[in-house]
């Protein structure tokens, strides 16, 4: 009877090994530590551990800190084995998989990078260069290269499982209160939403030195795909507030004034925003609707002393702090740009903030913010100088003039609004028109509409001032000695009109030609 | 994020990924036939649909799969050693006589010495019976103490 000899039992204990380490490493990576694996599956990391001993040692016999120490060596010296970067994604994607399964626990980084590294692995020609020959079966039972076409479907149908994926468990973890989960699937769209630099950013945080090229379009699509899951989640989450909004039942249990159910709706909306990962539509949806709200609350109001405003607005302005303070953020840029929509709801929301600040000198700060905001606008100004006043203790808050508040103006109302400016115009009652077209301009929302109302209004101011000069001859206005003639009051209310029209649109010629010729005369 | 749930076919039916779908189909019928549960066998049921029906998924699973994959050499290389070894037990006297002899390289001569020097320091356990028994002395030569009563009675 032949017995067993030691050099046959060296080989089965060295895989036997070999798959110990691997499946160490894959705990190391993130995953569960009874993470399924077949052996022979991960050969391409058993080649990588076997050609780096200090490696293998420490992944059967090594701490955490060891294991870290001798995997960064071997991600460094591997990083351009894009067979390598495969095996790896494909070994996060499961660990991925494995974790979501787990309801209760957190997901851990490797989410993260799981994400990143497919994302960008498909948007490299050199990966599709070493997988895309030999993959098609041909007729004759052969294999054959992807077409250009069979690529690109693939590179979609795998983002839109990726990113569908995140958006569904996202939504999912939401739902159910586990806002640290929620925020890690949004994280990743967004990183993929953002693009290459970022995802080799965040591989690069985590000791994957990402240095193949990549392909702008690829790219350019792996953006859309995951901006486009991003709106199918925001979608979803607003149409869901909205129905809160208006839901029935709510509405028949609301104070008297309060037109829509937007405690609840904004409620609802309130753990994503908390997230803490700014999305335009969700803090503007949120903030339009607080101010409406507010506007509501205090509307019947008798007692308009700021104390008794105050008790009404500071509840409401609490609970759109934060949608406010991000949106404050991602649209510092436009400060006074009037084309943007979010810039009148954030004037309009500081406005309310600085009534619900008991400290009069904070009160005074944030209404500057709200002037910053929307500088031209009289109700904030009014408002500053009321906070200003000796008296503002006792003093009587100016409600906004507009009733109903801009934002609720119906497309038809807004359309009636317009037509009265225009016949106003006509009648040369510029005030009105200015009004009209003023009031119009705030509740629009679209971006291309708001360019051309604030065309219109830009020729109306012109007008207006060129209306004023009409019977002044500014080239004969100056003496040619003696001291200058001072400018009559219609001149200067001229000269706000076209410094105005040459704000609403800076390519106005008529403005410009009269502020130039104004100007020399002073 | 397609049959994230279930492992990857090729797992499955352990192939590599160039397995052609004659290969699939014998590999799967095989395993078919020697599931051990209902739960299995549809298991494999599933993996040679996903293989074999559609191209376009064919190919996703084939991106979801390592390079290089080698499950059969794995599988056959356990095997073989299996067969050749199941009935033969391991004898160590048979194994130690393969072994090299042991050189100066296997030994950490700095532990070994310090091992040495501490049993050289070490006190061992007090037992003076064996000395008093081991006594050069004849046991008659040697006079026992004075006691009271020889002072006394003489």
């Amino acid at each position: 009877m032949r017995e067993t000899t030691a050099q046959e039992l060296e080989q089965p204990i060295q895989q036997l090994e070999l798959h110990l380490a691997i499946r160490r490493l894959l705990t190391h990576l993130g995953g569960q530590k009874d993470l399924r694996y077949t052996p022979g599956r991960y050969q391409v990391l058993a080649l990588h551990i076997k050609q780096h001993p200090a490696l293998l040692n420490a992944l059967l016999f090594g701490n955490d800190t060891q294991m870290q120490r001798a995997w960064l060596v071997t991600l460094q010296d591997s990083s351009l084995d894009i067979r390598f970067l495969h095996g790896l994604a494909v070994a996060y994607r499961e660990i991925m998989l494995a974790n979501l399964r787990q309801p209760t626990d957190n997901l851990n980084d490797s989410i993260m990078i799981c994400s990143a590294l497919w994302a960008i692995l498909l948007s490299t020609p050199d990966f599709w260069h070493y997988f895309s020959p030999a993959r098609v079966i041909s007729e004759d039972g052969g294999r054959e290269p992807l077409m250009v076409q069979q690529q690109n479907e693939l590179i979609t149908t795998t983002l839109e499982d990726l990113f569908s994926l995140h958006c569904r468990e996202g939504k999912k973890a939401l739902a159910t209160g586990n806002s640290e989960r929620a925020r890690l699937h949004l994280q990743c769209l967004t990183l993929c939403h953002k693009g290459e630099k970022e995802l080799t950013a965040l591989l690069l945080l985590h000791n994957i030195s990402y240095k193949f090229p990549v392909d702008s379009q690829l790219v350019a699509l792996m953006t859309k795909l995951a901006g486009q899951q991003i709106d199918a989640w925001c979608d979803s989450l607003l149409e869901d507030a909205e129905r809160i909004l208006t839901d029935p039942r709510a509405l028949a249990q609301l104070p008297s004034g309060i037109q829509e159910n937007y405690k609840e709706a904004i409620a609802y909306l309130a753990p994503f925003i908390l997230l803490d990962i700014p999305m335009e539509r969700i803090l503007l949806t949120t903030l339009v609707w607080s101010n409406l709200w507010l506007h509501d609350a205090h509307a019947p109001l008798r007692d308009t002393t700021f104390p008794a405003v105050r008790a009404v607005v500071s509840p409401i302005v609490r609970m759109a702090q934060p949608a406010a303070d991000q949106l404050a953020a991602l649209a510092k840029k436009d400060k006074g740009n009037i084309f943007k929509p979010e810039v009148h709801e954030l004037g309009t929301h500081f406005h309310y903030r600085a009534i619900a600040v008991p400290d009069e000198e904070e009160g005074l700060e944030i209404c500057a913010e709200a002037l910053a905001w929307e500088p031209e606008n009289e109700w904030h100004q009014g408002l500053q100088k009321a906070l200003s006043s000796e008296f503002s203790r006792i003093g009587k808050y100016r409600k906004p003039v507009n009733q109903p508040p801009v934002s609720r103006l119906s497309p038809e109302e807004i359309e009636r609004l317009l037509q009265k400016g225009r016949e106003a115009f006509a009648a040369q009652h510029f005030d009105m028109a200015e009004q009209h077209m003023k009031t119009a301009l705030e509740a629009i929302r679209d971006k291309e509409q708001r360019v051309a109302v604030c065309i219109e209004l830009s020729h109306i101011y012109s007008a207006h001032g060129e209306y004023l000069l009409k019977d002044i001859n500014l080239a004969t206005w100056q003496r040619r000695t003696g001291p200058r003639r001072p400018f009559t009051s219609e001149m200067e209310q001229a000269q706000r009109c076209f410094e105005t029209a040459f704000k609403y649109y800076s390519a106005n010629v008529v403005a410009t030609n009269y502020m130039n010729k104004l100007t020399k005369l002073r | 994020m397609f049959a994230s749930d279930k492992p990857n076919p090729f797992e499955v039916l352990g192939l590599p990924v160039e397995a052609t779908v004659a290969a699939i189909t014998k590999r799967g019928e095989a395993l078919v036939q020697t599931a051990a549960s209902d739960e299995q066998r549809r298991l494999y049921h599933w993996a040679i649909a996903e293989l074999t029906t559609r191209s376009s998924t064919r190919l996703r699973y084939e991106l979801y799969e390592p390079p290089d994959t080698q499950y059969q050499a794995e599988r056959e290389a356990w095997n073989s050693f299996a067969r050749k070894h199941k009935i033969n037990s391991v004898k160590r006297s048979a194994l130690a006589k393969e072994t090299p002899a042991l050189s100066l390289e296997d030994f950490n001569l700095e532990a070994l010495l310090g091992l040495l020097l501490e049993g050289f320091l070490a006190v061992p356990p007090t037992d003076i019976i064996p000395a008093i028994k081991a006594s050069p002395f004849a046991r008659e030569a040697i006079a026992p103490p004075l006691e009271v009563r020889d002072v006394i009675f003489g």
